[in-house]
């Protein structure tokens, strides 16, 4: 979820009235916004947006405009979409040439340029802050869209758009001290390091350059040193995005000419080659068709079609009409320019519900009657549980994932069933347990100093390898365990073999015991329960010596594990 | 004070002091003992009663050290020493050293042996190494060997200040070489104490005797012949703190999702349960989330090494869904994510990372329409461990299905979870995101003490979800993440303690458990 850094007077400002600190939790709201900080002191503050697909909101320009209802700041009009119809209409020789050869590499390039206003520092911090989150979030670490600002000052128009041999072409990056060449970047230059790779499995790679020749930037990775880096005080830019698909290449840079003009500049659209031509900044948005029975259907109550209109283009809508769609009764709204992430007539309802408040509605009850119940196995559970607390049994609650060794080593058993995690955060939880038992001897071994005896039991859910062949490899198999531990001076199997059996008895089921050699029990001192089939239902045994010291357990220690899904089955 | 209060055992042990020459004269614990005919334990105990209850006081007349064997010295006096055993092995002819080692678990009490015997010449080493015996063992083991017996028979334990002159300088001296955690012999340090009347204590021989016709306990056999008839029964002093029995008890954790539990089945909701492990297309393709969302990287889910996906896809609707993703075709109104589906990652298995993944399956099995379901579910995220994040931790999740469910109805549900689970009345919907709802709605609620904080998230599932499932009707969606709630009804304030095998946390989060039950009836 993107962070936003801001100051709140420029934030104000941008928002044309006068708003307190204590009035932004609520205020947010719109923009699905949380206000997460705030230091009287600096004015500063942090904004954590959770709507994932809206980037307009990803700047302090793009919630200004949101709660501003969509509308332009008062002459400061949104007039770039016009002038990018008549751009097209023109036709002409392209403003910036696109060479064929970087199809195959980063086929497409928009921009535009923005004169006569002035960004001042802490629009730079947010131009900057808005480009990081664009590229990084939106772009997917600049995969999809990068994107490039520079000072418009130096360039010479028309630009062309290239690939370049990597040995060969060299300037000065940004941040760098002497020329390098593309392939030195890559590999020197820390953009390079970061960035390099989306480009470099390509024989040659793209670099935009002005009718001087002068190389302006190797997109996606580096701007060059020579155009020079923007400050607070240009008063013209050069803004360009790269990537693979013109719709998202054209939602950045609509939302950037927005963007900076609320901040008083004038964008005037450049048009790039190609077929077709490609006009940026320039999208009508996206038609989505409503029909007109839905608001209401959501809502759940009758609602007034005027103010569902109404609202909407209060929320910064453009354009509402009333249209039938395949006989259906309905609206065809367009949406901002700013916004790509309407996917179908709810998210068009859902700005509507927004706008209005949630807290607005009032809420009701589900009408309908149904039967609630546990899941069968939690009946079973409860039981279980009920009969190990009256014998005195103490219930632990353990985590599922753990250590490899605590379930292998440690137990003296062999790994080889474990169900691995791929990708673990941390080895100390890097397999799914097999078994309740080390959750039991790891609470028993750090429990020493608690008064004896110890009776402890813990049921629930884990994990092994079942049988299966290649290619298809071992299933994974769901387990359903209880386990029990009893640890004192005189602690012994018969004793736990005891409480076994009880439980047995409360689950209605006999069993025989043989004994069995399995560790981390002493053999000769343990039994396994099998039903009339001959299938293991339970070990029970005493824990061998060398397994106690393995986990520092200084007590004779005697354990007991069901397998739950076998006991019922038996 | 009176008299009456007095145990039988305090009689027994104030007898000899009153019929004492003096009433200031001090008897040891074992005269007492002699004089009383009790076992030392019961002297203990009564003496502590009758200090108590300020009717004796005691001194400390000098300190002891009292010599007990540890087990490697009962395993030296049935085994033998490990200069005997050393000797016992080459008494028919000469051994290598390292054949002598293997004789010892501990090979370095070999070398420690067979240095000590060749400092008194009882061997010799020859060529090649080999041990030679050239004597007998020394003096001084065999007398410690006789002294260790006499120590390991004796009945009380020896007091080493008693002990004749050389045998304590043997033992000191065998403390010393030995060092301490190794020794075969066990120095405790005690006081020996002795006692006397206090000088203002009333009591007189005639009363002690005058009790002696109290009765104790009531006995099985008093019941039976009735000879507790025109008797007295000695008072008992209730202000002792008498022993607890050792109870078992049920994790309070577990207890709190029982409770969660229960509100939702007496709500109407059935519950769902599933595996631990779920494919991509359950845990998130079915519930539209894109492909490409970040919530499905590496850094996010945890995925299994073998098997890494699952062949078992019987049932799934996947072309629908497929579709839906991509926006062509789609069984709902929508563009889609507008980008080819993969079939291969729709299989990866993964750790549950949402209970909403058992709510998709739930949708796409033929369910109850109206019905309500729901899930207490483990789930997993790839996050660092830390006082906020457990590796994996318990998710509430619920669906709705009905005609007629709205927004509305959503906010009410809603409400009605806050009052219900978390007992709190003030609340806020608050706009949100989530990749398979829409409308989207967090809930947040004002708690007394901690102010407002989020309780779960929900919605109405987007009709991408509900269309390729097969389900028509609208559905509501919510989930709470009740780890949080748990913590703070249990006094907590890390999330790992949850989950903890420490006993004594476990036993402070019970006490806190009882203690907001007890100021919250409800």
């Amino acid at each position: 979820m993107p962070t936003l850094e801001g100051h709140f007077d420029d934030l104000l400002e941008l928002l044309g009235k006068t708003l307190l600190p204590e009035e932004m939790g609520r205020t947010l709201d719109a923009v699905k916004g949380e206000w997460k900080q705030f230091d009287p002191a600096t004015r500063r503050f942090k904004i954590e947006l959770n709507d994932t697909n809206r980037p307009d909101l990803w700047s302090v320009e793009g919630i200004a405009r949101q709660l501003r209802g969509g509308r332009p700041l008062p002459g400061r009009p949104y007039d770039f979409l016009e002038k990018a119809g008549i751009r097209r209409e023109k036709d002409g020789d392209p403003d910036i040439r696109i060479d064929p050869s970087t199809a195959s590499v980063r086929p497409f390039l928009g921009g535009f340029t923005a004169r006569g206003g002035r960004l001042g520092e802490e629009g730079l911090v947010q131009l900057i802050g808005t480009q990081e989150r664009l590229s990084e979030l939106f772009g997917r670490k600049r995969a999809d869209v990068a994107i490039g600002v520079y000072p418009l000052g130096r360039i010479a128009f028309p630009l062309s758009y290239r690939t370049a041999d990597p040995a060969l072409t060299r300037f000065v990056p940004l941040g760098g001290e002497r020329e390098m060449t593309l392939r030195e970047i890559v590999e020197s230059h820390p953009k390079g390091q970061a960035y390099g790779s989306l480009v470099s499995s390509h024989a040659a790679w793209p670099v935009l350059s002005d009718s001087r020749g002068t190389i302006l930037s190797f997109p996606p990775v580096i701007n060059a040193r020579s155009s020079g880096e923007v400050t607070g005080e240009d008063d013209s830019l050069f803004v360009e995005a790269t990537g693979f698909d013109p719709g998202r290449l054209l939602l950045v840079l609509n939302i950037l000419a927005a963007n900076l003009t609320d901040r008083g500049y004038v964008v005037e659209p450049l048009m790039t080659g190609g077929r077709p031509p490609l006009v940026a900044p320039a999208s009508p948005g996206i038609l989505v068709h409503v029909p007109s029975g839905l608001p209401a259907r959501i809502l759940g109550a009758p609602n007034d079609p005027a103010d569902f209109v109404e609202t909407l283009l209060e929320f910064g809508y453009s354009q509402i009409a009333q249209k039938d769609k395949n006989g259906e009764e309905g609206w065809e709204v367009l949406s901002p320019f700013t916004r790509d992430d309407l996917l179908g007539a709810v998210d068009v309802v859902e700005d509507y519900l927004v706008a209005k408040g949630y807290d607005s509605f009032a809420p009701v009850l589900p009408r309908e009657f149904t039967r609630g119940r546990p899941a069968p196995r939690q009946k079973i559970e409860t039981r279980l549980r009920q009969a190990l607390l009256a014998m005195g049994y103490q219930e632990l609650l353990s985590n599922i994932l753990t250590g490899e060794p605590l379930v292998s080593e440690r137990l003296g058993r062999p790994g080889d069933n474990l169900v691995r995690i791929d990708n673990p955060a941390s080895l100390q939880y890097a397999v799914v347990r097999p078994t309740l038992l080390s959750g039991l001897l790891s609470a028993e071994a750090r429990s020493s100093r608690a008064s004896y005896p110890h009776r402890l039991f813990e049921v629930g859910e884990a994990m092994a390898l079942g049988e299966g062949l290649a290619p298809t490899g071992r299933p994974v198999r769901d387990l359903w365990l209880l386990s029990a531990l009893l640890s004192h001076p005189q602690a012994s199997v018969s004793e736990l073999q005891g409480v076994l059996e009880m439980v047995f008895e409360r689950m209605d089921r006999t069993l025989s015991i043989r004994s069995a050699d399995r560790p981390p029990f002493l053999p000769g001192r343990c039994g396994v329960y099998v039903n009339a089939g001959g299938k293991g239902v339970a070990t029970v045994g005493e824990i061998h010596p060398e397994t106690l010291d393995r986990w520092g357990i200084r007590m004779p220690t005697v354990c007991f594990e069901v397998d739950l899904e076998v006991l019922l089955a038996s | 004070m009176s008299s009456s209060s007095l145990h039988p055992l305090e009689r027994a042990i104030l007898r000899p002091f009153l019929s004492a020459p003096s009433r200031e004269t001090y008897l040891s614990l074992p005269e007492i003992a002699r004089l009383s005919g009790l076992e030392a334990a019961q002297v203990q105990m009564g003496v502590e009663w009758l200090k108590a209850k300020s009717i004796l006081q005691e001194r400390v007349d000098r300190l002891e050290t009292l010599v007990t064997l540890t087990d490697g010295g009962e395993e030296a006096l049935s085994r033998g020493f490990p200069e005997e055993i050393i000797l016992g092995a080459i008494a028919d002819g000469p051994r290598e050293m390292k054949d002598l080692r293997e004789l010892f678990p501990d090979p370095s009490v070999a070398s420690k042996a067979v240095g000590a015997l060749k400092e008194s010449g009882a061997i010799r080493i020859g060529e090649g190494g080999l041990v030679y015996r050239s004597g007998d063992l020394p003096d001084g083991i065999r007398r410690l060997r006789r002294l260790l017996g006499e120590i390991g028979r004796a009945e009380a334990p020896v007091v080493l200040e008693e002990l004749p002159g050389e045998d304590r300088d043997l033992l000191e001296q065998y403390q010393r070489r030995r060092g301490k955690g190794k020794g075969l012999i066990r120095l405790d340090e005690r006081a020996s104490k002795s006692c006397r009347l206090s000088p203002d204590c009333p009591l007189t021989a005639s009363e002690i005797e005058s009790q002696e016709s109290l009765l104790g306990a009531v006995t099985p056999e008093m019941l039976m012949n009735r000879s507790w008839e025109g008797k007295s029964f000695r008072p008992y002093s209730l202000e002792t703190p008498p022993p607890r029995p050792a109870t078992g008890r049920l994790h309070p954790y577990r207890e709190f999702l029982e409770e969660v539990r229960t509100h939702l089945v007496r709500l109407g909701f059935a519950e769902m349960t599933g595996s631990l492990v779920e494919p991509e297309f359950w845990n998130m393709d079915a519930l539209f989330i894109p492909q490409t969302h970040p919530a499905r990287n590496i850094h996010d889910i945890y995925l299994l090494t073998e098997p890494r996906t699952t062949t078992d896809i019987d049932g799934w609707p996947l072309e629908a869904v497929a579709r839906t993703h991509e926006g062509r075709d789609s069984p709902a109104p929508t563009r889609g994510w507008r980008q080819s589906f993969d079939f291969e990652q729709s299989r990866r298995l993964l750790m549950r990372s949402q209970g909403t993944a058992l709510s998709a399956r739930t949708l796409a099995g033929r369910p109850e329409v109206p019905g309500k379901y729901f899930a207490i579910a483990r789930c997993f995220r790839h996050d660092q461990v830390d006082a906020t994040h457990a590796v994996d931790f318990f998710q509430a999740e619920g669906i709705v299905l009905e005609e007629g469910a709205s927004f509305r109805m959503l906010l009410g549900l809603l409400a009605l979870l806050a009052r219900e689970i978390a007992g709190v009345d003030s609340v806020h919907y608050k706009p949100a995101y989530f990749p398979f709802t829409e409308p989207s709605v967090e809930l947040h609620a004002h708690h007394p003490v901690l102010g407002w904080m989020e309780l779960g998230g929900a919605g109405l599932f987007r009709p991408e979800v509900t269309r390729p499932l097969g389900v028509e009707v609208p559905v509501i969606a919510w989930g709470m993440g009740i780890d949080r709630m748990a913590m703070f009804r249990l006094g907590l304030s890390d999330i790992r303690d949850l989950f903890t095998g420490d006993l004594s946390t476990l036993s402070a989060m019970i006490r806190s458990e009882e203690h907001s039950r007890a100021w919250n009836p409800a």
